[in-house]
């Protein structure tokens, strides 16, 4: 018995727990825990402390752009896994195009241009096509928060998929994002952040959990970087999506 | 939904279904300790920016390979930012220089929201008993507990650092976990 004692390596489980022992201690101590369920027992009392000393540390808020750039990347990394799980045509081959930096030439052209290329790809494309219904093009008003802000929301004719553009939105402190938000009813379903470019230009290919079309209105709020769960701040920009 | 009521695990399994509202709470909640610990690891506030939003990825990525046996949500983050931390630690240093661990103090808890739920008194809790114990060992036992710890440094690499016998620095860290395990587990019981 004295000499079990002797053997087991409960002195040394703290270094172990912190990944201080060199190799050959190390690999002691991780054979004897193999065949001791003293030690094994010391362990998990050791380890939990170690996992709590994170939690003892002086905790100091990171600067707001880090969840920027965090949440811009998410976003980016999800809209190019949508894309590419979704069948191509139109509807990627317009949100492409709208989230292409394009220079701010003012919302009314852009839809035109939109428009203009839909109905020039649906007649060169009419031979091998059926007919289709065209796509649903929604404005957005502003409000008092937002004088002189436009934008539109299109969406494909099935009413699944929608991309938002808008123009002449202040932009914002480094801290604050645009939040879409899909209402039904009184449930607001958050539909992405963004952030618009100096001249107050920003697009958004919206994922939600439903098919939009299934929403009875949109809308814009200003929020903490990466958005709230539900809507906190101003509103600047509404409509509804009239089926 | 207001995500800011669900718990950890909840948020966690919104995560694995892409839920981008979910990861921005988890990083609202949790984002302060990532930092904390990237910044007394790397003692650099540009590396540890960009460990935190390095760790916030993985966990976009990696949700679902958590499970509630590895322990809690924070601990399983902790975890990562730890190792996440001392990876870049060791790819841009060469040498170990003394850096000065940030502990706080006891009995603090420093969570912005309110504590009107359970993840939250709970947090809060762990928080002041960890600091409270922590506060209870000698500077040098923190101070080399610390370097294991946050840096990754093995035995031999903090009594080069401090300038100390290599049995000395065995015998502090080892008293400080020691000491750290019986006053949790007697307030626990208490």
């Amino acid at each position: 018995m004295l000499m079990e004692v002797e053997n087991h390596v409960i002195d040394m489980l703290p270094a172990f727990v912190l990944d201080a022992l060199t190799d050959d201690e190390t690999n002691q101590v991780a054979e004897h825990l193999a065949g001791c369920q003293t030690c094994q027992a010391e362990l998990v009392r050791i380890q939990q402390v170690a996992d709590e000393l994170p939690l003892a540390l002086a905790q100091t808020t990171p600067p707001p752009d880090v969840k920027v750039k965090l949440m811009k990347a998410i976003h980016t990394r999800q809209m190019n896994l949508s894309t590419s799980s979704q069948p191509t045509s139109l509807r990627q081959r317009l949100a492409g195009l709208l989230r292409t930096r394009l220079p701010a030439l003012g919302l009314a052209i852009i839809v035109v241009m939109v428009l203009g290329n839909l109905l020039l790809l649906r007649q060169l494309n009419l031979n091998n096509q059926q007919a289709s219904t065209p796509m649903r093009v929604f404005a957005l008003a502003n409000t008092q928060n937002s004088p002189g802000a436009v934008g539109t929301l299109i969406m494909d004719p099935n009413g699944k998929y929608g991309t938002l553009v808008v123009d002449n939105l202040a932009t914002l402190d480094s801290g604050k994002q645009y939040q879409v938000w899909l209402i039904k009813g009184a449930v607001h379903t958050s539909g992405g952040v963004f952030s618009v470019n100096p001249d107050g230009y920003g697009s958004l290919e919206i994922l939600a959990p439903q098919p939009l079309i299934q929403f009875d209105s949109i809308g814009i709020t200003i929020e903490p970087v990466g958005g709230r769960p539900s809507p906190t701040g101003a509103k600047v920009m509404g409509g509804e999506l009239s089926h | 939904m207001d995500y800011t009521r669900l718990n950890d695990e909840t948020l966690l399994r919104l995560i694995t279904r892409s839920q981008e509202a979910a990861l921005s709470e988890l990083y609202d909640r949790y984002s302060r300790l990532v930092y904390s610990v990237a910044l007394n690891t790397l003692g650099d506030s540009d590396r540890a920016e960009e460990v935190t939003q390095d760790v916030f990825e993985r966990v976009w990525e990696k949700a679902s390979t958590y499970s509630a046996e590895q322990g809690r949500v924070v601990n399983w983050l902790s975890s990562i930012s730890r190792h996440r931390s001392i990876d870049f630690f060791r790819q841009t240093r060469s040498h170990h220089e003394e850096l000065q661990i940030t502990w706080q103090d006891a009995e603090e808890a420093d969570l912005p929201d309110s504590q009107n739920v359970e993840w939250e008194v709970d947090l809060v809790q762990r928080q002041q008993r960890i600091r409270w114990a922590v506060a209870q060992l000698p500077a040098e036992q923190k101070q080399a507990l610390g370097m294991a710890f946050f840096q990754g440094l093995s035995h031999p690499e903090i009594a080069a650092a401090l300038g100390e016998p290599l049995g000395t620095i065995k015998t502090r860290i080892r008293l400080g976990m020691q000491k750290l395990r019986t006053l949790l587990q007697d307030e626990q019981v208490a």
